[in-house]
């Protein structure tokens, strides 16, 4: 074999490696992730129910349920399941207690001050969105986060 | 706390070098007046340690100017300065005092080196002849109000910090006494080393008589030194803490026991009082003495700078 | 004999010396003086930091009004905490801005007239042209809000928008903008003013004022937060 072979081979065969694994993963994170495959509730919730986030990212293995509660007997009888925004019957601290069984209030509360203020008055949901591929909360503009503040705060 | 870099400092080392240079000339012309005066007479020009002190006093004050303009934001409107004028203002009282006190430097300075001009002219200015034989017939207003206006410049350099009431440190009533006196002790100090590098006698008798001044002059700097934070860590408060934070552990603690006390005032003392006492005066003794004296002046007005900057009221 | 009168003309000089200081002392003392009694209107701002969220609302919008460059600011919220446990936890806000001084340690030290305290608004405000930047009005303040401003190398800091929105008839931006009403802006002159009547009405605090500064904000101090002693 010849030098540029004893190269070039193995270099062709580790582009192919990583490209045959790079692509479906392109793909997975639009449609194909594990936690939309969960035919129990996409079934119904079709429309608002896929996950394209971080959270929904498989190395974390997360299912639907692991935040919005046990299924029980829903939709046809009782259930513990919560839903995250300010209309649902769910009270803040129960949306909040959700999130912190897995976030730290410390990393939290180093990641933004505001954190510390509103963890028992807005539920995470006011400001932060899971479900859509980007938070829309991060790297906000200064402006929009004011408006945000002010959407709350203002006083007539 | 970075010793040269934190939130409250406004002004760097640039005017800690100012404030040196300015107390150097006053002192160093102060020196000059004596010497004629008391020791030299119309000879005066003719001692080194004169001519030493002449060539400080104004390349000094230019320097420090130059550096204080060099400092400002906009340069080149330096001229504001001079036109316009606020009464409260110490920087532009002292701006006052340092235009007049330049006037009356090269007034004094013609009036003692009158001969050698007038032998350098040979008549071939009648102009130069008058005004120098003026300048001789108001000699000795001129020499007043050069040692006035010495002195006033001299605790200027004090009277700038102390009208800062952000910074208990500086806004202290014996800050300006301090300068003075540290300022005409550096005077001493750069005539004695300028005059003995150009030459002059180490065993003379200007080296006597500065050197009598020079012994009492750094024990009333030690005594102000004294006073000025026995006075702060009495007042208690952020002026205590100013003060603990200046002379206690850390860079600049070592900067005020190392270099202020004992380099620039216990070693000048004790070479001075050796001297004094064995009469016997060799150009490395008396080198050496003034060098220490001036590294612990310059020493003392960064301390002061920065030290005094890093607590406020 | 000559010894006699070069002692005697040193005297002199020394009186006359002492007479102008003394004088220019005088002249400080009547400038003072004129101030005070000259002036019919004299602006105040309330920060009530009850009301304040620390939004931030207020030092975007002065940035924006007064065209101040990155990097430096005429007006700041400075956060303090948390306090407490979680999740009762709350902050504290402090408004950190030129003071508005009637002392006015800027105008005393500077030395072209370029820090001046305008006589009819009260406002203490810089003359951009004058100043050279000698950086002495940053030091004098006590309360460190002034800073040069890169673009035009001049001290620069909050005026209570005398050149931009009170020319237009309209309130500060900060207060504008402030979303909860924290701030409140007017005449102290005025006995029927806003000011005025939160004066009277709320306890208030200022800021150093041990320094003889008279300063023209005034501070509504936060319920919450920690004791201090």
């Amino acid at each position: 074999m010849s030098k540029i072979s004893k190269i070039a081979l193995p270099l062709l065969t580790s582009i192919l490696v990583v490209f045959s694994f790079s692509s479906p993963m392109v793909k997975a994170e639009t449609s194909e992730l594990k936690m939309n495959q969960n035919r129990q509730c996409i079934m119904c919730h079709k429309k608002n129910g896929n996950m394209y986030g971080l959270h929904a990212n498989d190395a974390l293995g997360q299912t639907c349920q692991d935040c919005h509660g046990d299924k029980g007997k829903h939709p046809r009888g009782e259930s513990d399941l919560i839903g995250f925004s300010q209309s649902s019957p769910a009270t803040v601290e129960q949306q909040t207690a959700a999130c912190m069984s897995c976030h730290d209030q410390q990393e939290l509360s180093e990641a933004d001050w505001t954190h510390n203020v509103h963890s028992n008055k807005v539920n995470c949901a006011g400001c932060h969105q899971l479900h859509p591929e980007v938070d829309p909360i991060i790297g906000i503009s200064e402006s929009k986060r004011i408006a945000s503040c002010v959407s709350c705060h203002e006083s007539k | 706390m970075s010793p040269f870099h934190f939130d409250s400092l406004v002004w760097h080392w640039p005017i800690a070098i100012y404030l040196f240079l300015a107390g150097i000339s006053a002192g160093a012309i102060c020196f000059a007046v004596l010497l004629k005066h008391f020791k030299l007479g119309k000879n005066a020009y003719k001692s080194s340690f004169v001519r030493a002190a002449c060539l400080i006093a104004p390349l000094a004050v230019f320097a420090g100017l130059g550096i204080l303009v060099i400092d400002l934001t906009k340069p080149f409107d330096f001229w504001k300065i001079l036109v316009f004028y606020n009464p409260t203002s110490v920087m532009s009282i002292g701006v006052a005092v340092l235009l007049i006190y330049q006037v009356a430097l090269f007034a004094w300075l013609a009036c003692l080196f009158k001969e050698p001009i007038l032998k350098w002219c040979n008549n071939r200015w009648p102009v130069v002849d008058k005004v120098l034989n003026a300048f001789t017939k108001w000699e000795a207003t001129i020499t007043g109000l050069l040692v006035i206006l010495a002195l006033g410049l001299g605790a200027y350099t004090g009277f700038l910090l102390s009208a800062l009431t952000t910074f208990p440190m500086l806004n202290n009533p014996v800050l300006p006494l301090l300068f003075l006196i540290s300022g005409i002790s550096s005077g001493a100090a750069g005539t004695l080393l300028g005059g003995v590098l150009m030459k002059g006698n180490p065993d003379g008798k200007e080296v006597h008589f500065i050197h009598n001044i020079e012994i009492p002059l750094i024990l009333l700097e030690l005594a102000l030194l004294f006073t000025f934070f026995v006075g702060l860590i009495l007042t208690g408060g952020q002026s205590q803490a100013a003060a603990l934070n200046a002379i206690g552990e850390g860079f600049w603690g070592w900067i005020f026991w190392g270099g202020v006390v004992v380099v620039g005032l216990a070693m000048p003392l004790a070479f001075n009082l050796f001297m004094t006492a064995s009469a016997k005066r060799k150009f490395s003794y008396v080198a050496i003495t003034a060098s220490c004296s001036l590294f612990g002046v310059l020493l003392l007005r960064n301390f002061i700078l920065y030290t005094g900057q890093m607590t406020v009221a | 004999m000559k010894k006699e009168r070069r002692q005697f003309i040193k005297g002199a000089c020394a009186s006359a010396f002492g007479v102008a200081c003394v004088s220019g002392l005088g002249i400080a003392k009547s400038n003072a003086h004129k101030d005070k009694n000259e002036t019919n209107c004299k602006y105040a701002l309330i920060h009530d930091e009850n009301k304040c969220i620390g939004c931030d609302a207020c030092s975007v919008a002065c940035r924006e009004a007064n065209d101040v460059p990155d990097g430096v600011s005429r007006l700041e919220i400075e956060r303090e905490g948390p306090f407490g446990e979680y999740p009762n936890q709350f902050y504290r806000f402090t408004r950190k801005s030129c003071q508005q001084c009637e002392g006015k340690p800027c105008v005393n030290v500077c030395p072209t007239g370029a820090a001046y305290h305008d006589p009819s608004t009260g406002i203490v405000s810089v003359d951009e042209w004058k100043c050279v930047g000698c950086l002495y009005c940053i030091a004098a303040c006590p309360y460190q809000i002034r800073f040069i401003n890169p673009v035009t190398k001049a001290a620069d800091k909050c005026d209570f928008c005398k050149e931009t929105r009170l020319k237009e008839g309209r309130q500060p931006a900060c207060v504008e903008a402030c979303p909860t009403k924290a701030l409140t802006f007017g005449d102290l002159k005025d006995p029927h003013s806003q000011v005025v009547e939160v004066l009277k009405a709320t306890p208030n605090y200022r800021s150093k004022t041990e320094l003889g500064t008279r300063p023209k904000v005034f501070r509504i101090a936060s319920q919450e937060g920690e004791i201090k002693l």
